[in-house]
């Protein structure tokens, strides 16, 4: 009997979805959409840039480090300036972020054996940026410096070498689009839930709903089926893409990442059902979805690490699902993370799941009566 | 004869370049000084009409022109010298009744010492001067239509434009925006009353009748209904046979239409055929027949060639097998928001195989008690129970006996007639072979076999409204809730549904509905009038219909009925 009912709304549901040509393609092309955008617009990394120099200097030493500043990969190009106001104007106009300006002396002083200096200007309203090329100009430099001093040679007293582990070659794509497959379908999930208890609202088939023999928590698990059903999907689809097309391998297991996005996937299908609990129509639906997805991403480690935020703010992200799962995610992806690690993460999220399934059926129970 | 206040000439108009005509080569003028009925069911096109009207559509082909204004042309000028009251009213829900009046008031610019004279000859003569501050959205149906009207009133326009202007008012409020319309007539103040009810047709000077962009009929709609004397009976006294008497009556070729009229039966003849003999609705009781004033419905009817002629209908496989309980119970049902009763004490039982109706105006507890006996919203104080079993302490089981058909044909309008089956038949846990069954047979039943692969919300209105029905009785309950089933729909398909519903009830279904249409009232064998929180009258429609007669009114409507019984209430509120 209660099979028979779950299984009536499930195909009802996916149905639904499904049917329309219009439908089917709403919940196919924005994740793949997205990810391609995630992969190749949303770039932090800094690459291709133009670097501005004034030069002062009539000497060789400044045409071989600015030779050098040419040869960077991480530079398009150097563009010649040729006063420190030209220079400025350059920033103002958002041309160039950083200016390198050499100073007369330059040339003189190497052959001396002092040490010159040199100025960066950088454009501080993109902070991140200017913090990355100043310090690729500084390595250049530094590296400029060790090579062409004249005289005793130079020993430093001790030498940093750096690895980085999991991505040898800090790419950022391989950094950034794992986590995609667990974000991408939480966005669509958090829409397609929310809402579609709130369309049926509208629609007064809601009210159909409750006047037969379904139960409140058949509805939900009715509701809850088809989204899991749908994001499992596109993780999956997701996954193959990520790894196929990028190329960026999964070391781990796929097993222990499904299990992951699975109860993810619960713990948001739960907020969802929370939001479509107290809303009663689409359109609050959206805005209560917009409201809940934005602070979850932010305290999530998804731009900027959980360590950075205040203390106040920290336990906030330690019962947000989507924190859990980026660790999962990258950890299985970049390195093979040990299972019990990844239980470490998982059981947060499946308690949050449980709070907040067991909210939304009371939510769904006390509208009802 | 005065001069046309809008003239029309070869009207037609299309949305997108081949879809159907919404409105198909209508000419036809309205005039000053007069009511003009724009009638048809939902779809006719009387709002695209009404728009059009109002300059704010554009005809496809053909002119219009309104106080000597092209539609096309003069667009501004006609928004001058009209007032446009849209349906739904066109309020704005969270501003309190005088701030809508001040917004319109500057959007029409009516300003300075005209403004306060304008707003106090309104408010005194809408009687909503006691209401100022209530906001819109609080207002009853009736007083949110006057407000909109008062509203599109402020210019003193010469032509006043009402769309459906009586959709969710109560008889009460609709007489009264009836008088104030005439008293505006009187003025010299041409009027556009668009409705689906044929019964308002009756207070028209003109009406010009629509289905489907076409117009059936123009003119005085007293003459097409005086066209109709003597082909109108009356049959009493068939007792409990007469609903299957009226289906065998409704197959003889001689007999165009008929309905319930309480415990009557109402009888429409073929043009220039004897009168109907007792034999031709043959039941085993004396009948008596007697001839009736006609009614615009009966014309209508009429008009459209009476009711299709079709074998009578075998919905389900067996008669419902009666049980020890009765089978809706309503026992001392009480519901407080807050401090406010919305319903009380309200106490009624329905016997098997009965129509119950619930009437009442908007707001007074009949939505609340419905939804209380639907085990949608628990009741504060009393017990609802269907077929002897508590909705609220075994609402699986409860539930599972009781049909329910919400008022706008709640489907899946993305999902096909199938889907929709399946789906509601596995909702009610029906699987398997048992599935199958159920499917197949209301399938057969209502025949939609033809529209089994097309999605619903593309359906027909009369087939929407069969597969909403199918939805609802495809477990075979033996016990049905409809939530004004009817309202808005074309006469005959009202009637094709009443078909269906009387057929359930011979097979021993018991039927609960809620109405404020008194033609759907006149299908019951007894009803409730809820006012005010409390069920104040109960009883066949007759006994309501006995129970105010005077002499003043000796034939009083069961809308008449329903008026007297509330303000008789009201009197007795007011001396206590």
């Amino acid at each position: 009997m209660i099979w028979t009912r779950l299984a009536a709304l499930i195909t009802k549901e996916l149905l639904s979805a499904f049917r329309d040509p219009r439908g089917r393609y709403a919940l196919i092309a924005p994740p793949l959409i997205q990810l391609f955008l995630f992969a190749f617009a949303a770039t932090l990394e800094v690459s291709n840039v133009p670097v501005g120099v004034v030069n002062l200097d009539w000497g060789a030493q400044s045409e071989q480090l600015i030779s050098r500043f040419e040869r960077a990969s991480a530079f398009s190009e150097v563009r010649r300036y040729a006063s420190e106001r030209d220079a400025q104007a350059a920033i103002d106009r958002q041309d160039v972020i950083v200016v390198v300006e050499i100073g007369q002396d330059f040339s003189r002083k190497l052959a001396a054996g002092e040490a010159p200096s040199v100025l960066a200007l950088l454009d501080g309203r993109k902070s991140n940026s200017a913090q990355i090329v100043n310090s690729y100009l500084t390595t250049i430099i530094n590296q400029y410096g060790a090579e062409t001093a004249i005289g005793p040679s130079y020993q430093p007293a001790s030498e940093i070498v750096d690895r980085s582990w999991y991505n040898p070659n800090r790419e950022y794509r391989t950094a950034m689009v794992p986590i995609l497959i667990a974000t991408l379908p939480m966005t669509m999930v958090l829409m397609i839930v929310g809402m579609s208890v709130a369309r049926e609202r509208e629609l007064g088939t809601f009210e159909q709903l409750l006047v037969s023999p379904l139960q409140p928590i058949e509805i939900i698990l009715g509701k809850a089926a088809p989204g899991l059903i749908v994001g499992l999907a596109q993780c999956v689809l997701l996954t193959l893409i990520v790894t196929l097309l990028f190329g960026i391998p999964l070391l781990g297991s796929p097993l222990v990442l499904f299990l992951g996005l699975t109860v993810f996937l619960i713990s948001i299908i739960g907020v969802a059902l929370l939001i479509s609990s107290l809303v009663s129509n689409q359109q609050q639906a959206m805005m209560g979805t917009m409201v809940v997805m934005m602070p979850a991403m932010m305290l999530s480690g998804f731009s900027s690490p959980v360590q950075n935020m205040p203390d106040w703010l920290q336990p906030l992200a330690m019962v947000n699902p989507v924190t859990h799962i980026l660790v999962i995610v990258r950890g299985v992806f970049l390195r093979d993370m040990p299972f019990w690690l990844v239980a470490q993460r998982i059981w947060p999220m499946a308690a949050m799941a449980v709070v907040m399934m067991s909210l939304a059926a009371w939510m769904f129970r006390r509208k009802i009566e | 004869m005065t001069l046309p206040l809008v003239s029309i000439e070869g009207l037609s108009k299309r949305f997108g370049k081949q879809g159907p005509a919404a409105i198909h080569a209508l000419t036809t003028e309205v005039r000053a000084g007069q009511v003009t009925g724009l009638v048809g069911p939902d779809g006719a096109g009387k709002t695209t009409l009404m728009r059009l009207m109002a300059a704010l559509l554009e005809p496809s082909e053909g002119r219009i022109e309104v106080c000597g204004h092209d539609t096309r042309t003069d667009a501004i000028a006609i928004h001058d010298t009209i007032g446009y009251m849209p349906q739904r009213f066109g309020l704005y829900e969270d501003l309190t009744v005088i701030e809508n009046l001040t917004l319109y008031a500057d959007l029409r610019g009516v300003v300075g010492s005209a403004r306060k004279e304008t707003f106090e000859r309104l408010l005194a003569f809408t009687d909503l001067a006691r209401f100022t501050d209530r906001l819109a959205g609080a207002l009853s149906g009736g007083m949110k239509q006057k407000l909109g009207l008062a509203c599109a009133m402020l210019r003193s326009p010469q032509l006043l434009l009402l769309d459906e202007p009586s959709v969710g008012v109560d008889p009460i409020s609709r007489r009264e925006l009836w008088r104030m319309v005439y008293q505006l007539v009187e003025q010299g103040v041409g009027v556009v009353w668009s409705t689906a009810y044929l019964d308002e047709a009756e207070n028209c000077a003109e009406v010009i009748v629509m289905s489907e962009g076409r117009v059936l009929y123009q003119g005085d709609p007293k003459s097409l209904t005086a066209g109709m004397a003597g082909r109108v009976y009356q049959a009493r006294g068939a007792g409990a046979e007469r609903r299957e008497a009226l289906a065998r009556a409704l197959t003889r070729p001689d007999i165009v239409d008929g309905v319930m009229q309480g415990e009557a039966i109402r009888l429409v003849m073929a043009e220039g055929v004897q009168p109907p003999t007792p034999e031709a609705v043959g039941a085993s009781t004396p009948v008596a027949i007697a001839q009736a004033a006609p009614r615009f419905e009966d014309a209508f009817v009429a008009m459209l060639g009476g009711q299709p002629k079709r074998t009578s209908w075998t919905g389900g496989r067996r008669a419902v097998e009666p049980s020890g309980a009765a089978p809706v119970e309503a026992k001392a049902l009480t519901r407080r928001f807050g401090a406010f009763t919305a319903a009380d004490a309200i106490t009624f039982t329905i016997r098997r195989g009965e129509i119950f109706g619930l009437l009442g105006p908007n707001g007074a507890g009949k939505s609340t008690t419905f939804k209380m006996m639907c085990g949608l919203l628990r009741p504060t104080e009393g017990t609802a129970l269907v077929d002897g079993l508590d909705l609220y302490k075994a609402p699986a089981a409860a539930r599972a006996r009781l049909g329910y058909m919400a008022q706008k044909f709640s489907l899946y309008g993305d999902l096909s007639v199938q889907q929709n089956l399946e789906f509601f038949a596995g909702a009610y846990g029906l699987a398997g072979a048992r599935r199958r069954e159920a499917v197949g047979r209301v399938i057969e039943a209502f025949d939609l076999k033809l529209y089994l692969e097309e999605n619903a919300g593309g359906l027909p209105l009369g087939f929407k409204q069969r597969l909403a029905l199918s939805c609802a009785i495809m477990h075979e309950p033996p016990v049905l809730f409809l939530d004004e089933p009817t309202s808005g729909v074309d006469p005959l398909t009202r009637r094709e549904f009443w078909a269906y519903i009387n057929a359930m009830v011979g097979r021993g279904v018991t039927v609960m509905v809620t109405t404020h249409f008194m033609d759907e009232a006149e299908y019951c064998d007894r009803v409730a009038l809820i006012y005010r929180g409390r069920s104040i009258a109960v009883g066949t429609p007759e006994t309501l219909q006995d129970s105010v007669r005077t002499p003043e009114s000796p034939n009083p409507t069961l809308e008449d009925a329903f008026i007297a019984l509330v303000e008789a209430s009201d009197r007795e509120r007011r001396a206590a």
